[in-house]
């Protein structure tokens, strides 16, 4: 009897979807109890409205499923966040990255489909399995959106996993095509990847070339942009407004290019019925256009130090204004811009576009010339919030430099000052740094920010006195320290500049924020880290200074100055060693702990933090260094970005693969989205290592998330247990 | 002469090789579970900035070969990754070490490496190449 009182239950809730789901009860995009966007709907919030797992039985989920993602071959880390659509669960996998459809019941296989694409995705700067993919349909017809690491744009009958004859050239779009470069026949020389940044590149193919079966060299049939121009890719999916997809690139790893130029990245709109490109945007504004007198030598493609500004993370859209919001990254070479003075818009900017022309409507840059590797990266969240008593529309970028640019999304105007503010000025040579950076006065960061003597650790005063010893090896500043260069001619004698939060973050791609539309409150998962950056001359590099580096014997790299001599191991990184390696004495960070990383509550109606945790655990901090002897020391916070989606009630995350404890067990985690109190744990499998996704699938809530790495990548479905299996659960 | 020129060179090794060091790589001082969770770890952190042959063969015996593992490991959970050196935990490291000499074909035993800097100071890099 009870459990046909339960069964009955369950049918009800699932009819109670099924109608408002056919009744278009559609809120940012999404479908009630969907997940058709990366970041849940249009405006990117993560959240969910169900309530089926709540505080209550969130401690007895159970694994319903696992998908073998490994089974379709390796990956690097499985950064997917899937999507869940009318019935179907959809994801991509492995560094080919397929797309494939899931049963969500039972997590079977109902289709997979895999592009070849030759040299260009032997050569990808992003050979991974991405973020996701997008979803579009009209009723009858369903469509998955996927962009490969080769960077083909695909449109798939989200049914059938069959290509959509009308979209392209049998439903794949050249990317590489319509973006103002001629294509050419590509070739290799060796038949590895693409080695960091721009070394082991492919070429242009010689007239007749034939491919090597047997060396793996040679030119394979592959068309592609002539790879002395720059090379190009994609980790992250389109976004879907309307009948328009948006899609942008990601490019090479900043750290060691070669090359100091490269492909200026551009966000280009495509009919989602035929595949026609509508329109282009280009990040780096060519000469005429509006901010192409912020690159002050010349923003011309082809140019010394043009190059990158990727908008490699994924978008949001309101689709009632009608634009899409574009967080873009930095220009080439992480930490030296003396090949490109200026502001180098849109550099780590935020840009709204009109989605149906690409005409930019604003834009807002977070960072002025960044050398600080802090690209924006990471979808922003969309809000409607009433701040002095006023509704304002806002959308909020949280940052790797740990701070929250709050901006109405009609104008671009700040809600709180943010204040052009002087900054630190570079003491490498060719370097202009901008002399003002803009700071926000709200919300408060979540992130430590550069490091002044106040920061450091004081429990003694012999402690106080080593830690400012160590502090002071290095440039201290409140934020936007530049790099220093390690051969001593810096006028301060500076050879390392103290760098926080660091490239990782703050936010960044694997973490980043949850927002809530029903109280205007995000959630943001970061991290908070102190290191150090300096540069040097890399012999073999076209750039003056680089990130240190030795590419001297690297396929594509300069031929060996006279007189070069390789250094071996630590030497070649000309770093610190021993006690100055970094900022730690005795396994002691030197920063004074703070409520820094972990999950940060804000209410955006205010600006105000409302609460924080650490991310899943703290960590004991012991060390048998004399300078301690007697002293407590407190915990350290978790380390690691923590993944988080919010729901009716919870906000759940996982700890990310570099957070949480190292061995086994590992945990999902659920707090109190009110207070941020803990209230449940769930064992999992294995760390997430993607931000999670949830829905109704057949009257049950399930939570998804992928784990692993190489060739151990899988899908892992959470959900209750049924009822009349002894827990019980079922609210509805 | 010889003895007094081999006791020369003696003195200009680092003293951090002057520790005893009873063991070597070639004693099988890793498991296989733990390479293949080091494999795990590298795939996530390390694979997307670094080439396999930054790290094996000739180029890993260049900087390596006679330091004592605490040395490596120092380096690398120091300094490693790139974008947040010290950021993973100190098992984590561990268990990259024992991937990186599975890498360059050190032969594996039935106990693993322990994040420990003092036993791991007890155990020397000892490359294939080098004891031909």
């Amino acid at each position: 009897m009870r459990y046909h009182v339960a069964k009955w239950r369950w049918t009800a809730f699932a009819l109670v979807i099924s109608v408002s789901t056919a009744s278009g009860q559609f809120a940012r995009g999404n479908a009630a109890g969907e997940w058709r966007y990366w970041g849940a709907d249009a405006w990117s919030t993560r959240y969910s409205p169900l309530s089926q797992i709540d505080a209550s039985n969130f401690g007895s989920l159970q694994v319903a499923w696992q998908w073998n993602a490994g089974q379709f071959g390796d990956d690097e880390y499985y950064r997917t966040t899937p999507l869940y659509a009318n019935g179907r669960l959809f994801t991509v996998a492995t560094t080919r990255r397929i797309a494939a459809a899931i049963d969500p019941a039972n997590g079977k296989t109902l289709w997979h489909w895999r592009l070849d694409e030759g040299i260009r995705w032997q050569k990808a700067p992003r050979q991974f399995a991405g973020r996701g993919l997008a979803y579009w349909t009209d009723g009858p017809n369903e469509r998955v959106i996927v962009v490969t690491p080769g960077y083909h744009l695909a449109s798939l009958d989200a049914k059938t996993g069959v290509p959509d004859p009308k979209f392209g050239k049998n439903g794949v779009v050249d990317l590489m095509d319509g973006l103002g470069y001629a294509l050419v026949p590509l070739a290799v020389d060796d038949s590895g990847p693409l080695i960091i940044s721009d070394a082991a590149p492919p070429r242009k193919a010689r007239p007749g070339e034939k491919w090597d079966p047997v060396k793996k060299t040679g030119a394979d049939g592959t068309i592609g942009i002539d790879p002395a121009e720059g090379q190009i890719a994609n980790s992250s999916p389109a976004i879907v407004v309307g009948d328009v997809i948006v899609v942008g690139n990601s490019a090479v790893h900043g750290y060691f290019p070669i090359r100091t130029h490269n492909i200026a990245s551009a966000i280009r709109g495509f009919d989602v019925h035929t595949g026609k490109q509508l329109w282009k945007f280009n990040l780096i504004p060519q000469p005429g256009e509006f901010g192409a007198e912020t690159w002050t030598k010349s923003s011309k493609v082809g140019s010394d130090g043009v190059g990158k500004n990727d908008a490699w993370a994924p978008y949001s859209a309101d689709p009632e204004l009608g634009l899409v919001y574009i967080p873009v990254g930095m220009p080439l070479m992480d930490e030296y811009g003396g090949h490109r003075p200026g502001d180098n818009l849109f550099g780590t900017s935020i840009v709204a576009l009109d989605v149906k022309t690409g005409k930019r409507r604003w834009h807002y840059q977070f960072v002025h010339h960044d050398i600080w590797d802090y690209d924006s990266p990471m979808a922003p969240n969309v809000l409607d919030v009433t701040v002095n008593g006023q509704s304002r529309k806002i959308v909020a970028q949280t940052t790797k430099q740990g701070w929250i640019y709050a901006l109405d999304r009609v104008t671009g105007e700040p809600i709180w000052p943010i204040v052009e503010t002087p900054v630190l000025q570079s003491e490498v040579p060719g370097e202009q740094t901008s002399k003002t950076q803009p700071i926000p006065s709200k919300p408060a960061p979540y992130s430590q920010q550069g490091l002044v003597e106040s920061d450091l650790i004081d429990y003694t005063p012999a402690i106080k006195d080593s830690a400012l010893k160590l502090a002071k090896k290095c440039r201290m500043g409140p934020y936007f320290i530049p790099a220093s260069p390690t051969d001593g001619s810096a006028p301060s004698g500076y050879k390392c500049s103290w760098y926080a939060p660091g490239a990782s973050g703050g936010v960044n791609i694997d973490g980043g924020t949850a927002a809530d539309p029903e109280t205007g409150r995000i959630y943001v998962g970061s991290q908070s880290g102190l290191s150090t950056i300096q540069v040097q001359k890399d012999p073999c590099s076209e750039f003056r200074y680089s990130s240190p580096h030795d590419s001297c014997g690297l396929l594509g790299a300069l031929p060996a100055p006279p007189g070069y001599v390789a250094q071996a191991g630590s030497a070649r990184g000309n770093g610190f060693e021993g006690r100055a390696a970094g900022s730690m004495i005795g396994n002691v960070s030197i920063l004074k702990p703070k409520q820094y990383g972990g999950v940060t509550a804000y209410d955006m109606n205010t600006g105000d933090k409302i609460w924080w945790i650490p991310n899943g655990i703290t960590t004991p901090v012991t060390t048998t260094d004399p300078l301690f002897a007697g002293v407590s020391l407190p915990p350290q916070p978790g380390r690691g970005q923590a993944q988080i989606i919010t729901t009716k009630t919870l906000v759940i995350y996982g700890t990310g693969r570099s957070g949480g404890p190292p061995r086994p067990p590992f945990h999902l985690y659920a707090v109190d989205k009110a207070t941020g109190k803990d209230v449940g744990r769930v064992q999992i499998p294995a760390k997430t290592t993607a931000v999670p996704m949830t829905f109704m699938h057949q009257g049950r809530q399930y939570i998804v998330f992928a784990t692993g790495a190489g060739s151990n990548t899988a899908l892992v479905a959470l959900t209750l247990p049924k009822a009349g299996d002894g827990a019980g659960q079922t609210k509805h | 002469m010889r003895k007094i020129l081999i006791i020369a060179g003696l003195l200009t090794i680092p003293s951090s090789r002057l520790v005893a060091q009873s063991r070597t790589t070639q004693t099988g001082v890793y498991s296989a579970e733990q390479a293949a969770r080091g494999e795990d770890v590298y795939a996530g952190m390390c694979k997307s900035c670094h080439a396999a042959a930054t790290h094996t063969g000739v180029a890993f015996e260049k900087s390596w070969d006679g330091r004592s593992l605490s040395e490596l490991f120092g380096y690398i959970s120091t300094k490693m990754p790139k974008n947040e050196p010290g950021s993973l935990a100190p098992e984590e490291y561990a268990d990259v070490l024992a991937y990186l000499l599975k890498l360059n074909q050190m032969p594996v035993g039935k106990t693993e490496l322990p994040p420990d800097t003092t036993v791991l100071g007890r155990i020397r890099i000892e490359t294939h190449t080098s004891r031909k």
